[in-house]
């Protein structure tokens, strides 16, 4: 009796083994199938409209919190479809070989607008502000230092921390180009003191990482031996790039949301913040400064005052292109109504650079300088049926690059002299 | 919840180890499809089982009298009545905006179209059964969690099969309440997860995929000519794979729990005549609307005058079900007259090798394009510019020739891979997969299915039929 029981346990549990390692086969195969399924959708044409792996294209960075991965390239799939490439340097431009040339070197820094994921290089405001100067016989190179959710102050500490691990030379005479948005001055991030990445003064007042973001526990992962082993393993597997896209999507991504429409990120920037808020601001630059300031205030004036020090007074040209002034996210009532509010603030605004030596653009309004109306530009943002929401699309860029291009020719010699220095 | 979804495969994957596993098989199911629809929200819920419970009580009074049977006259009336009290609550949730004076413009594939989640279906499904029940082709439920569960079964509920009660009551009675496992899947397991694969390969790969440039090409209007065939013929693929991967997923997921769902298509666009594609297109409405409007209103009865009207009156009728707007109306009153129209000529057409199934798919690429626009103004405005007229839209495809070389094959492999499902949906691919009923093959399924709900969505578009 006892051999029949001990024998059929065995048969049982010789099936329970039999039919495990079953499913773990066929589990293993069904991985390998997909990471093939998933490479071959990643060849022309299909990349275009079949499902893709997006590249993982950012890493930890001990100084500056995050970058773009150096060397690394694939396929960009959120808003718009785009081969992607970063060069040696961690920067979303061709590579710099060589020395830069006769020409000055014009460093276009922002977020996410000027890294411009969404499309390829060629198509980026910052490749075709290049290609209009050298169609004037101007010898500028201009340079994307782009990079996804930089504030002004992450903008302004990767390109001192580039330039202090020599990376960069520029020279005086160079060229700056800061894209940013006024609500960022209203965002707890500018402080630098929360677990997002920014500067923060050491004891001697000189400027380094923060110190809360560096102790973050997930900036500590991603830099420990486990993220480096992850973003080994996301170097050679698919199925491991969309488990991290999984990851940052949210793994219960799909249960039913209040609201389902896209978020706009671009255009309409101060109502990400409180646009009420970043208009009694801008207006706070007009009442003359007998009152204390308000803390976006200070944070703006602070930042100013960096920049001068750090890069107006070592002999660039810096020139600080400022979206969202112009209102427009409030209702139209309101917006016509505050309009001239708004014209004011822009220019208490510029006279506020000026006196750092920095040279303020408005981008709304130069766009309505060239015609180019509020229900216009939500056509130079977006893609598809998503048009008027995102980033810039072609069109966009093709408009932006104008703008580039008419800012660096301001600030050439020729120009500069004209305008009496 | 959707079932291209990760978080509803995890839902299901555990609901159905214990549905394995416990032996109350019956209450889990109800319990599961209370649970899915609640995730539509309570007003939703309470919606629906007002509907449901509403009709349980009133199916009695359509139950043939064997005692009482002159009667029967006031039983036609009372049917009549609550066919009248379900239309209504359709109506009023649906089509709300015709009742306060609205126009038929409502345009399904924007955003901000709110009605409860599967009414149109459901609604269906209740008709049939109280029909049914008044002609004693089926016996009425006598249990009210039986019946709920009849009428909410999760995997038909939102968007079809539209299962009959003599399908599914049935089956559901084989189930225990308490005190025996679930039945044994009378086909095999790797049967059901084929299916979800399939689906989810459909709605995840393809439909999911070709959508964005669909959505594109009706909101920027199209510039020319070989763009509009290529949208127009890339949406007739788009709603196929999404809605048929639904099915195909429905099928699945009741095959898992031991239950037949039938079959909702059967690769429509290889028909050979409107009829055909009508009795493999969305099959348990073609068959809902041929039992319930077509045949009571006279069919193929009386002249052929008589048999014109009632053919397109069903057919608009048919399109409106689909949502308050005159492109629905029109795309079902002109699919009424291509089938009244091909029916004199479809002896001639038959002789030319080809020139029948080439028709038939120019009708249903044609006409699906009414079923896409946002009103009719634009869908005239695609249908000329596919005829040559100048396209006003700024959507344009294939600068270069080798690109649109390039689209073409990709429209072409759109349709190898639909006679490449036929081929796979033969009886003898059961048998293989009903041979080779092994963990390896589960495996293998399994994976897949996951790997395909885990990759991010393309388009956040969801199933398409979730907005009728």
């Amino acid at each position: 009796m006892k051999t029949v029981h001990s024998r059929c346990r065995l048969t049982f549990l010789g099936r329970v083994v039999r039919g495990a390692g079953g499913l773990l086969a066929g589990l293993v195969l069904a991985c390998l199938l997909f990471e093939g399924l998933l490479r071959l959708t990643e060849l022309p044409p299909a990349w275009k409209v079949l499902p893709v792996a997006q590249a993982n294209l950012y890493a930890p960075d001990p100084l500056v919190g995050y970058r773009l991965r150096p060397g690394a390239h694939g396929l960009w799939i959120t808003e718009n479809r785009a081969p992607v490439s970063i060069n040696a340097e961690g920067l979303r431009n061709p590579p710099l070989n060589g020395p830069a040339g006769v020409g000055r070197q014009v460093y276009a820094l922002g977020d996410s607008m000027v890294e411009a994921l969404q499309v390829t290089d060629g198509e980026t405001f910052v490749r075709l502000s290049e290609q209009a100067l050298q169609r004037r016989a101007q010898a500028d190179r201009v340079l994307n230092f782009g990079l996804s959710g930089a504030t002004p102050s992450v903008q302004l500490w990767r390109f001192l921390s580039l330039t202090r691990q020599a990376v960069l030379s520029p020279r005086p005479g160079d060229v700056v180009i800061f894209s940013i948005s006024y609500s960022d001055f209203l965002a707890p991030e500018m402080a630098g003191t929360g677990e997002f990445v920014g500067y923060d003064r050491n004891g001697d007042g000189q400027i380094g990482p923060n110190r809360p973001f560096l102790a973050s526990r997930g900036y500590q992962m991603r830099s420990g031996p486990l993220g480096e082993a992850i973003y080994q393993v996301m170097d050679h597997s698919r199925l491991a790039l969309v488990l991290n896209q999984r990851k940052n999507v949210g793994l219960l991504a799909e249960l039913p949301k209040a609201t389902s429409k896209p978020a706009a990120t671009a255009i309409p920037d101060a109502c990400q913040a409180s646009p009420r808020q970043a208009l009694a601001t801008a207006a706070g630059h007009i009442r003359q400064a007998a009152a204390p300031l308000s803390l976006p205030e200070q944070r703006l004036q602070a930042w100013l005052d960096d920049v001068r020090q750090q890069m107006v007074n070592h002999g660039l040209k810096v020139v600080v292109v400022v979206r969202g002034l112009s209102g427009g996210c409030l209702n139209p009532d309101e917006a016509a109504q505050e309009a001239s509010l708004w014209r004011s603030a822009s220019a208490a605004l510029r006279d506020l650079f000026a006196t750092r030596d920095i040279q303020m653009a408005d981008l709304d309004q130069w766009l309505l300088s060239r015609g180019i109306t509020r229900a216009q530009e939500s056509a130079l943002h977006g893609f598809g049926a998503a048009l008027g929401y995102g980033h810039l699309n072609p069109e966009g860029h093709r408009v932006w690059a104008d703008l580039y291009e008419e800012l660096v020719i301001n600030t050439s010699p020729a120009a500069c002299g004209s305008c009496g220095g | 919840m959707s079932f291209d979804s990760l978080i509803f495969m995890l839902c299901f994957g555990g609901f159905l180890v214990l549905y394995r596993l416990l032996p109350m098989p019956r209450v889990l199911a109800l319990a599961a499809s209370l649970a899915f629809y609640a995730v539509a929200g309570w007003f939703d819920l309470g919606l629906v089982l007002a509907v449901k419970i509403a009709n349980f009580w009133l199916s009695r009074f359509v139950t043939p009298d064997k005692v009482t049977p002159e009667r029967a006259g006031n039983r036609k009336l009372r049917l009549i009545l609550i066919i009248a009290a379900n239309v209504a609550t359709l109506a009023f949730f649906k089509y709300r905006s015709l009742l306060t004076g609205g126009s038929l413009s409502q345009n399904v594939f924007g955003m901000d179209i709110v009605i409860p989640l599967g009414i149109s279906f459901y609604v269906f499904q209740i008709i049939a059964y109280q029909v049914d029940v008044y002609r004693g082709t089926v016996a009425r439920i006598t249990s009210l969690p039986s019946f709920l569960l009849f009428s909410l079964y999760f995997p038909q509920l939102i968007a079809g099969p539209i299962v009959r009660a003599s399908q599914l009551a049935p089956q559901i009675h084989r189930l225990s309440w308490w005190g025996r496992k679930a039945p044994k899947p009378r086909i095999a397991i790797s049967f059901g997860l084929g299916l979800i694969t399939l689906g989810l390969i459909k709605k995840v790969l393809l439909a999911d995929a070709i959508a964005p440039w669909v959505d594109a090409g009706f909101a920027e209007g199209v510039a020319d000519s070989f763009t509009g065939w290529v949208i127009a013929w890339a949406f007739s693929f788009q709603i196929y794979f999404d809605f048929s991967g639904y099915s195909d997923m429905a099928v699945g997921m009741a095959a898992l729990m031991g239950i037949r769902l039938p079959i909702n298509f059967r690769q429509p666009f290889l028909s050979r005549s409107p009829q055909e594609f009508w009795r493999r297109w969305h099959i348990t409405l073609s068959s809902w609307i041929r039992d319930y409007l077509y045949i009571p209103l006279g069919g193929n009865r009386g002249g052929a005058l008589r048999n014109a009207l009632v053919l397109i009156a069903v057919m608009g009728l048919a399109g409106l079900w689909h949502g308050a707007n005159w492109t629905f109306i029109l795309w079902g009153l002109c699919w009424g007259g291509v089938i009244f129209l091909w029916r004199p000529f479809r002896h001639v057409l038959q002789k030319v090798p080809g020139l029948d199934w080439a028709l038939v798919m120019l009708a249903v690429v044609v006409l699906f394009v009414l079923f896409r626009a946002a009103d009719i103004h634009s869908a005239v405005q695609f249908i000329a510019t596919l005829f040559g007229g100048g396209g006003e839209g700024t959507m344009r495809l294939g600068d270069s020739p080798g690109d649109r070389l390039w689209v073409l094959a990709g429209c072409a492999a759109l349709m190898g891979l639909h006679w490449l499902e036929r081929r796979l949906l033969s009886l003898r691919t059961v048998h293989r997969l009903m041979r080779r009923d092994h963990p390896l093959v589960w495996g293998l399924l399994l994976g897949l299915c996951l790997w395909m709900v885990l990759l991010p969505k393309i388009s956040t578009t969801p199933f398409i039929y979730f907005r009728f």
